[in-house]
């Protein structure tokens, strides 16, 4: 037992605090840094093993040789990262989510005196004040436009449906610059960086090189693996397998995204159309190298995270708020509502015969009445009615353009050939007027107003309960993210303490040198 | 539990952002004084609010319909106010020249009254209101009666009805077609019965009118001829209905001096008196039955506005409180966010 074996003991612990003192001021520089974990020093006594004796309580004075620096460990919590990670799905499904459909919902909202019903109400009360002067020019006028209000009101609120699925998910001509490429392609970008991170950590060879450089490193590349998950979570749902190495396996659902090192697949999405013309969005698995697909349709794997929102709020599912499904319910409305008009205006199947009008003073007793509402994009007259959609309804041209065309009489068809002067009849603007509160079977037996009025509430019902799963997500991600903080983060107090700890005991350890050095200097001292 | 600077921070934050959020949404509703702005706020109120909003506009337009249509009644019950007034001078003058103490020029000038009665009575069938013949049925742009230079009196409407919508599917007649009322005179001249004789071989005419209970007159006029015994009767038959029939007949007999049959003329007009009568209390009846189905919309719709207002229109009282308490709350987050964010760590103390 020597006394510079004393200053080898003071050297270690000098070196075992600095190393305390730079993962400690590595922890403070990192306090706000998102996604960083703590990192500490794991430090034991140096026992010389080959000079125990067979006792291991009495341990002689030589067999003690200090301190030394086992490890840097990374606090880490690999369960509460997973839940974390998967609560980050949901979290970002569900807000992407709310907000496609909150633009669907200030679409079909009611309830501002702007929208469909508004018009349709106008509609009526044109139709009101037909039925009070079935001749009058000026009524007719009023309740043309009142009509192409209501055209107008479903081609705008059916061309702002398309506009939301197109900045979601592009059309059939094209997809790009659309959302849901911009975040597949984020997909692929993020899992090269995980291939190459997995890569790296492979090479630092983590957790086993006892330099503080290197396992910081080390912990830093495992840092930004965790946050490259967390973004890959917030697109598509994704579960990890953490492999003995450092790096991280990723499936979605079944398949393999990364493997180790290697980057088995990327994501690709394409549109299509089904059977009944909508629009279909597929995401597919395609080789990295050579484009080769690998799976087909993986829609059904991704679940939630926001491209799985995307597919959901433009897919076809019918118990799930989605743009087709709104545009279907304004289509039957629109064909309803063309039906409706058109019926009344060109029946003839009972025992009545409506009239238009061939002058200001006349009844035209010869021709038959025209269409009211029309398809606009109907290559001929024969199918003008055939295929009206919210998209293409309108009020026929001829008839906006004359108004006398609108059939307000109905006759009997026996007294047709007499009736030339009837032009006060309002017979037929009467069943226009009543058509506001009659039932329809096409309608699922409401009003057209009626329809319309559960339209937008159903919408408002699917809204009020993403709106509500969003809030309960957000505080169930927030609790999640304050665990996972808790047991990884930097609380500050702790790593002051920590550096006056280490402080104190480097200056105790540069104490032991001068100490030995006093000592030293006695001995010398004894030689003269 | 360990708790980390970055937790603190996070939790701090979401705890002054749904503050915020809160007080921002109550003063929302605050400001726009309506809880439910989007269907998302309150699905049910909201699909109410709807319903509420497409009955309160068929209503609305229901007293439309109805007040309009009542100033068409309006003008209708003048219209045949006025014709009562007509038929009350004409049987004055009936009962006076019934009584047999009037000369033939008396009567003549009696016959130039009721002639001025008949147009009258003709311009009040053609009353217009708004651009509308109300007397001629569905023929709305077709005076109801024209006068020919024969003395025919022709409807020139139909027997067509126009209703308006005064509830849901209930629909009120609010014309009456004027033959109804004014009835109409025809007249028709038959060919002569033997051939026309020539220009100039006249030795006299006479004629002979005879009204029968029906209004119905005949008047014959038989000529003579100079050159033999030819005789040309011409015979001219006058088919009257309803009042204008029998005040044609009245005329007639008034200008024929024909005391006899101007007295069954009175028959005729208190017939015509109390068609108008009916008809006014028919269309008083409609008037009464809009103004009751008017103060019951009103009703409806002053209950509707009210339920629609509860389901819509924020409680200010409420929400000022809420606002108030959540501006109390936010304050209080944001003071201790303050005081964690800046407050002591180790650092003071070191």
């Amino acid at each position: 037992m020597s006394i510079t074996s004393s200053m080898n003991i003071a050297q270690e612990a000098l070196t075992v605090s600095q190393a305390a003192i730079t993962t400690v001021s590595n922890n403070i520089a990192n306090v706000d840094t998102p996604g960083y974990s703590k990192l500490r020093v794991n430090q034991s006594t140096v026992v010389d093993a080959a000079s125990l004796k067979g006792d291991s309580a009495i341990i002689e004075a030589n067999s003690l040789s200090g301190v030394q620096l086992d490890n840097i460990q990374r606090y880490s919590d690999s369960s509460t990262q997973g839940y974390y990670w998967q609560e980050n799905s949901a979290n970002s499904y569900l807000n992407e989510y709310l907000t496609a459909a909150s633009s669907i919902e200030d679409l079909t909202n009611e309830l501002n005196n702007t929208g469909l019903s508004t018009a349709l109400s106008k509609f009526y009360t044109a139709a009101s004040t037909l039925n009070q002067n079935a001749s009058d020019i000026t009524a007719r006028q009023n309740f043309v436009s009142a009509a192409q209000n209501v055209c107008s009101q479903f081609n705008s609120m059916s061309k702002s449906l398309s506009d939301i699925q197109k900045s979601l998910v592009g059309d059939m001509i094209s997809n790009s610059s659309s959302e849901i490429s911009d975040e597949v392609e984020s997909v692929n970008n993020i899992l090269d960086q995980l291939v190459s991170v997995n890569a790296d950590i492979i090479k630092t060879n983590s957790g086993s090189v006892a330099s503080t450089e290197g396992i910081t490193s080390s912990a830093a590349l495992l840092d930004k693996r965790d946050s490259l998950v967390t973004k890959l979570t917030s697109l598509i749902p994704v579960t990890t397998q953490e492999n003995s190495n450092g790096t991280m396996t990723i499936f979605m659902g079944d398949y393999h995204l990364i493997d180790g090192a290697s980057l088995s697949d990327h994501l690709s999405v394409a549109n299509s159309t089904d059977v009944s013309g909508n629009l279909v969005t597929t995401v597919s698995l395609i080789d990295p190298d050579t484009g080769a697909t690998k799976a087909a349709n993986v829609n059904s794997e991704i679940t939630s995270g926001s491209i799985g929102a995307i597919l959901d709020v433009t897919g076809t599912d019918p118990n799930k708020l989605n743009v087709s499904g709104v545009t279907g319910e304004l289509n039957t409305m629109a064909s309803q509502f063309a039906s409706i008009l058109n019926t009344i205006q060109t029946d003839t199947s009972g025992t009545t015969t409506p009239l238009t009008m061939s002058s200001a003073t006349q009844l035209d007793i010869v021709n038959p009445p025209p269409n009211l509402i029309v398809n606009s994009t109907a290559a001929t007259v024969a199918t003008e009615t055939t295929g009206i959609t919210a998209a293409n309804i309108a009020v026929k041209s001829t008839v906006a353009s004359n108004p006398y065309l609108i059939a307000a009489a109905r006759v009997k068809t026996t007294d047709v050939a007499t009736s030339a002067n009837a032009v006060g009849n309002n017979s037929n603007s009467t069943l226009i007027v009543n058509s506001q509160t009659t039932t329809y079977a096409g309608l699922g037996n409401t009003t057209l107003s009626g329809y319309l009025s559960n339209m937008s509430a159903n919408v408002g019902t699917e809204v009020s309960t993403i709106k509500d799963n969003a809030k309960t997500q957000a505080s169930v991600l927030a609790q999640v993210q304050s665990k996972l903080s808790s047991s990884t983060g930097v609380n500050l107090d702790e790593e002051l303490t920590d550096l006056i700890k280490y402080q104190r005991s480097y200056q105790a350890a540069a104490r032991i040198f001068s100490t030995c050095n006093d000592l030293l200097d006695t001995l010398m001292n004894l030689g003269r | 539990m360990r708790v980390t600077t970055l937790q603190t921070n996070n939790t701090m934050m979401n705890y002054v952002s749904s503050a915020e959020s809160r007080y921002y949404e109550l003063s929302q509703e605050a400001s726009s004084g309506k809880k439910v702005t989007k269907p998302s706020d309150d699905p049910t109120a909201a699909k109410s609010i709807l319903n509420i909003n497409s009955q309160l506009s068929q209503l609305n337009s229901y007293l439309s319909n109805m007040s309009t249509a009542q100033n068409e009644l309006d003008t209708l019950d003048s219209s045949l106010s006025n014709l009562t007034t007509l038929i009350g001078k004409a049987t004055d003058l009936t009962t006076e020249a019934a009584n047999g103490t009037y000369s033939s020029s008396d009567l003549k000038n009696m016959k130039t009254q009721v002639d001025q009665i008949i147009q009258s009575v003709t311009d009040t069938a053609n009353t217009n209101y708004n651009g509308t013949y109300i007397f001629s049925g569905t023929s709305t742009s077709t005076p109801a009666y024209t006068t020919a230079a024969s003395g025919s009196i022709t409807y020139g409407g139909d027997s067509g009805t126009r209703t308006v919508t005064i509830s849901d599917g209930t629909s009120v007649v609010i014309n009456t077609p004027g033959n109804t009322v004014f009835g109409s005179y025809n007249s028709v001249t038959a060919a002569p019965v033997t051939a026309p004789t020539v220009p100039g071989d006249v030795a006299g005419t006479t004629s002979s009118t005879t009204t029968d209970a029906a209004g119905n007159i005949t008047t014959v006029i038989t000529t003579k001829v100079l050159s033999g015994t030819n005789t040309i009767t011409t015979t001219t038959t006058g088919t009257g209905t309803g009042l204008l029939g029998t005040l044609m007949a009245l005329s007639t007999s008034l200008g024929t001096d024909n005391q006899k049959d101007v007295g069954s003329c009175l028959t005729g007009l208190n017939t015509a008196l109390d068609t108008v009568s009916t008809t006014r209390t028919q269309f008083a009846a409609v008037s009464n039955r809009f103004s009751m189905t008017k103060d019951s919309i009103n009703s409806t719709v002053t209950s509707l506005t009210g339920y629609k207002s509860d389901l819509q229109n924020a409680d200010l009282a409420t929400v000022l409180a809420d606002l108030a308490a959540q501006q109390t709350a936010l304050q209080a987050t944001l003071s201790t966010t303050s005081s964690l964010l800046n407050g002591k760590t180790l650092l003071n103390y070191i």
